[in-house]
């Protein structure tokens, strides 16, 4: 298993991203079982699946935690992906919406045989496709795809997600900094409530005028043209609280910015919310961008042994009906 | 499970709670219910209404407002852990003062013969202070080495045959993290579990009610007897018991709210004796401050500058 490394005493050094952690409910399980008998049957199928991405912390945890990606028993419901139904929304939860595909194989072995490397190479061309796609409305940078087979008989379910990712030449020059270095806190409070309205966005440029307000720029909305002669500062709500590295959300931002806006040189607020108005444990970041931007096959997870395989849930205690007699018993 | 059908066609005659009763009785209106969980989800964002399944949806509540969740709250350290720590002290009569009083006096019956007197009230563990330099030694707990549970060893495939070496699984901007894990001296690994947990409205006892989803670090669910390791051990198999959630139709641990309104009447009563006021969507945080007490270790959000105070 790989170990956590030892923070990187020297500046330069290339920015390392925290990899997403998948979370997946009990009940998405049930409900793929469910469809697999009633609807999928012996089809191989790909769907669209909706999970969401957290971008808050409880203020209680003390805890690092890498940025994950939930997906419930509502997944498979496209017209009601989380998050955009109900009043609550209103409310705003700090969670952002991420669609991602999922492709069940119907035997074990197309599951194993699968190229995984063909496959997390084609999902990053995708992405680097939308990165170039002129219609800024379509930008997505948050996605994750999704490999399940699902053994009816035992009920176990085997899955193993790709985070698909590009790759840019990212410099961080110096130690992060804390967000009080970059914004007072009338500013921090703007950014919060930014983003009581705005979780969607994958990242947002911000401009503090001569009054100390800050306006506010979703990436998708700055037009493509040379930006290499500024320092843009850009937020990212990166989900994680590693108290060195941002998290993967970040890395697809980054390039982005360099390919659409040929951005050379900025500084990078990786947004961390402690509840709804407390973003002081955020990351500042100071990152200089060069080169070309390519897609590149990484972004499988790693399974609960460290090992690059599939993750295997056994819910035959759950579900097989004699072990639930037992329990209700 | 007789009882529970009991309950379920007492539940289905019993009216629904129209008028406030929180004062008298610690009891909630499904309309207070709703009205504290959205403030909850103001104050707490890491918490979220859901709807569940809409086969199951209960008619006294919104639809989009059924049940309340977090996820994927983590919970790094067993009861145990935290009760050894506190050693085995006799239970003290708490000397209520200040607006701490019934925190402590709650933290004490859930935590059994934790003494209580006068700083070291600092010392209880709500998750908001705690540290994990100052706990000490941490038991080790067992997760058998795939992570599965249930079915018995032939049916566990090796994973290994997964596996594929060959695969690019880092480019130099991939932060080699493993699973973030806390390195104890010796064996005594522990290691994280996450927990899912709901609330929902139990309409007999007219309280809201939690229910709790656990998952160790492989992501495979935890068994009750997992679970109750995580449950405060006067609370675990006798309040908290396995059920089928009500909007999920999936059985989950549940903290039996027979005695929710009891101790949710004494806690406002406490308050409105020290000249607070109790007001009836500050509910939810004062609930879960007292779960707290059952599940100490389980790091969900309840805060909220004005109640908590």
């Amino acid at each position: 298993m790989a170990q956590p490394q030892p923070s990187t005493s020297a500046f330069p050094c290339a920015v390392q991203y925290a990899p997403y952690e998948s979370a997946v409910e009990v009940t998405f399980w049930h409900e793929l079982a469910k469809r697999k008998l009633e609807v999928y049957m012996l089809e191989d199928t790909v769907v669209d699946v909706h999970g969401t991405f957290q971008i808050t912390s409880s203020s209680q945890s003390v805890e690092t935690v890498r940025p994950s990606i939930v997906l419930g028993h509502q997944a498979f419901d496209a017209a009601t992906p989380p998050n955009e139904l109900s009043t609550a929304d209103t409310l705003g939860s700090l969670k952002a919406p991420v669609t991602g595909r999922l492709w069940n194989f119907n035997t074990v072995e197309e599951f194993k045989k699968v190229d995984k490397t063909a496959l997390a190479q084609e999902q990053a061309q995708q992405l680097l496709a939308a990165c170039q796609h002129s219609d800024a409305r379509n930008l997505v940078l948050n996605k994750f795809f999704l490999i399940t087979f699902s053994d009816l008989k035992k009920h176990h379910f085997y899955y193993w997600f790709d985070f698909p990712a590009l790759q840019v030449a990212a410099t961080q020059q110096a130690p992060p900094r804390s967000i009080g270095d970059v914004m007072n806190v009338s500013q921090q409070q703007q950014v919060c409530a930014y983003y009581d309205k705005n979780t969607t966005y994958p990242a947002t440029v911000c401009h503090i005028d001569s009054e100390g307000n800050i306006q506010f720029q979703p990436v998708h909305d700055v037009p493509q043209s040379d930006m290499s002669n500024s320092n843009l500062t850009v937020l990212v709500p990166d989900g994680c609280t590693l108290p060195e590295n941002p998290g993967w959300p970040v890395r697809n931002v980054l390039a982005c910015l360099r390919l659409r806006l040929r951005v050379t040189k900025c500084t990078v607020v990786c947004v961390r919310f402690k509840g709804r108005e407390n973003i002081q444990s955020s990351l500042v970041l100071d990152v200089t961008l060069d080169g070309d931007v390519t897609a590149e096959p990484v972004g499988w997870e790693r399974n609960n042994r460290g090992k690059m395989g599939p993750r295997m849930i056994d819910l035959s205690a759950h579900m097989a009906p004699e072990k639930l007699a037992q329990n209700a018993a | 499970m007789a009882f529970n059908f009991v309950k379920g066609v007492a539940e289905y005659f019993t009216p629904v709670l129209t008028s406030s009763a929180f004062l008298e009785k610690g009891v909630l209106t499904p309309e207070e219910f709703v009205a504290a969980g959205d403030l909850l989800v103001y104050k707490c964002p890491t918490w979220a209404w859901e709807a569940g399944d809409p086969s199951k949806t209960k008619s006294y509540l919104p639809a989009d407002k059924q049940y309340l969740v977090t996820k994927n709250v983590p919970c790094h350290r067993r009861v145990r852990s935290l009760e050894t720590s506190v050693g085995e002290e006799d239970m003290v009569e708490v000397d209520g003062e200040g607006d701490e009083a019934w925190v402590s006096t709650m933290f004490d019956k859930a935590l059994g013969g934790q003494s209580s007197m006068g700083d070291e009230i600092g010392d209880i563990p709500s998750a908001g202070d705690t540290q994990m330099g100052g706990i000490a030694p941490i038991e080790s707990m067992e997760i058998d080495a795939s992570g599965t549970l249930g079915g018995g060893d032939d049916d566990v495939p090796d994973m290994a045959e997964f596996e594929d070496d060959n695969l690019m699984d880092t480019d130099g901007s991939t932060l080699q993290t493993g699973y973030i894990k806390r390195e104890e001296p010796a064996d005594n690994i522990v290691r994280t579990r996450r927990y899912d947990l709901h609330i929902t409205y139990d309409k007999y006892y007219q309280t809201p009610r939690v229910w709790l989803f656990g998952y160790d670090e492989g992501r495979s669910p935890l068994t009750p007897e997992q679970i109750f390791e995580d449950v405060s051990q006067d609370h675990a198999n006798k309040t908290v018991t396995m059920e089928t959630h009500p909007n999920l139709g999936v059985v989950h641990a549940s903290v039996h709210p027979c005695r929710h309104a009891s101790v949710m009447k004494k806690i406002v009563g406490h308050l409105t004796e020290n000249g607070k006021d109790a007001r009836v969507d500050h509910y939810l945080f004062l609930f879960l401050k007292f779960i707290q007490a059952v599940i100490p270790t389980v790091e969900y959000d309840f805060t909220m500058a004005v109640a908590a105070k």
